[in-house]
């Protein structure tokens, strides 16, 4: 089995496939359709976390969002071999990929912002208060009421840093369409967070 | 796309505040420069720009999720190295291979004798079935499923052993007692981690 060492974003393998500096997800891709389970690390590593966060913000629910991440990179595991170099970013595909299975999680369990327990929080830092978390749950269930679009489209730009051209890209609409669909996004979050103005007011 | 961007506008920037937020390291890159010229001479724009951090502040305060370990754990022990198999396996391996079986002619008039024959017996069967003969529900049940259901010898219980998304199932065929339990039992779906 190959092996793999990581420092500071560069990649070296040690089974005479070396490679120092920035190896792209093309040529990692291609690597684990032969097999490399160094190059499936250095997958996971560069995008396993954006994509279980971005799953956990529009669901709102950890342990589903771990399901979508996982299933998520299953399926470019069977996918990997078939991965053609082109326009499409790896990153592109995965957020894709995530987000129509967030689609079905939601469709098939029907799950309410309002009722969901929030559990973004570890309980163990120290930062964690009762008051902080009674802000995020105000703002995870204003999120959480958002239709889907508007909610991709604000976690993947405030929350992901994706360009409005990227956020375009994974909803295969116009970077037009993704200003007016965040614009009326935050307007409505404005809304709904505006009777919590007082309780914000200490978090400023 | 838009390359450059030399002139801009107050209508443009509140849109750029109310599409990305006060940040402007999520506005466009070709209109960013210009935007904060503009914003930096402009107290209309600079009010916007307060107004906006506002909410992004709000947004804020919901903490990143992290990544949890035995998630990671999961994913790296998911994989499974690309084998002979598994290239032949899915539905564009088996259209094949159910290709290349058609083709051959000889299996063309095995497969026409069998649904003859078939035809056939069950048309005599219907002919010579006597008035008042029942057919067993229980019998047919069993019958007419072999590939999904499972007989166990011991308990009397079929399992359904579906892949995929759906979970495994436990009917039992024995005589309902009557109190309210309806005597299917469905496990829990197994979770992917």
């Amino acid at each position: 089995m190959n092996r793999v060492a990581t420092e500071n974003g560069t990649v070296k393998f040690q089974n005479n496939i070396v490679t120092d500096g920035f190896v792209s997800d093309a040529i990692l891709l291609a690597q684990i359709s032969s097999g490399n389970m160094a190059a499936w690390e250095v997958i996971v590593d560069r995008h396993l976390a954006a994509v279980s966060r971005y799953a956990a913000y529009i669901l709102g629910d950890i342990g589903q969002s771990e399901d979508v991440a996982q299933e998520t990179f299953i399926r470019l595991m069977k996918k990997a071999h078939t991965w053609e170099p082109g326009d499409a970013t790896l990153k592109g595909w995965l957020f894709k990929v995530a987000r129509n299975l967030c689609i079905d999680h939601k469709r098939k369990k029907r799950t309410d912002p309002i009722e969901t327990a929030y559990d973004l929080l570890d309980p163990n830092d120290n930062n964690t208060t009762d008051r902080r978390i009674d802000i995020a749950n105000i703002v995870k269930t204003a999120l959480g009421l958002l239709p889907e679009r508007q909610k991709t489209a604000i976690v993947l730009v405030h929350y992901e840093g994706f360009s409005g051209a990227e956020t375009a890209e994974l909803l295969d609409i116009s970077v037009e369409a993704v200003e007016s669909l965040l614009a009326r996004g935050r307007r409505n979050l404005r809304q709904t967070l505006q009777p919590h103005a007082i309780e914000f007011l200490g978090e400023r | 796309m838009v390359d450059q961007i030399e002139v801009i506008s107050l209508d443009r920037i509140g849109q750029l505040i109310d599409a990305y937020g006060a940040n402007t390291d999520r506005w466009p890159t070709p209109e960013r420069d210009l935007a904060l010229v503009f914003i930096a001479t402009s107290s209309n724009a600079q009010r916007l720009i307060e107004e906006a951090k506002k909410l992004d502040e709000e947004l804020n305060t919901l903490p990143q999720p992290k990544l949890s370990p035995r998630l990671k754990r999961a994913v790296l022990d998911a994989f499974t190295p690309p084998t002979t198999a598994n290239e032949n396996s899915g539905t564009i391996g088996a259209l094949k291979s159910w290709s290349s079986w058609t083709n051959l002619s000889w299996h063309k008039s095995v497969a026409a004798a069998a649904i003859f024959g078939l035809v056939c017996g069950v048309g005599i069967s219907q002919v010579f079935t006597p008035a008042g003969t029942t057919v067993n529900a229980q019998q047919t049940t069993q019958a007419s499923g072999p590939e999904i259901f499972e007989q166990s010898p011991q308990s009397g219980i079929t399992q359904l052993a579906l892949t995929g998304e759906f979970p495994t199932v436990l009917v039992d065929l024995e005589p309902q007692t009557g109190d309210g339990d309806d005597g299917v039992e469905e496990e829990p779906a197994i979770p992917l981690i």
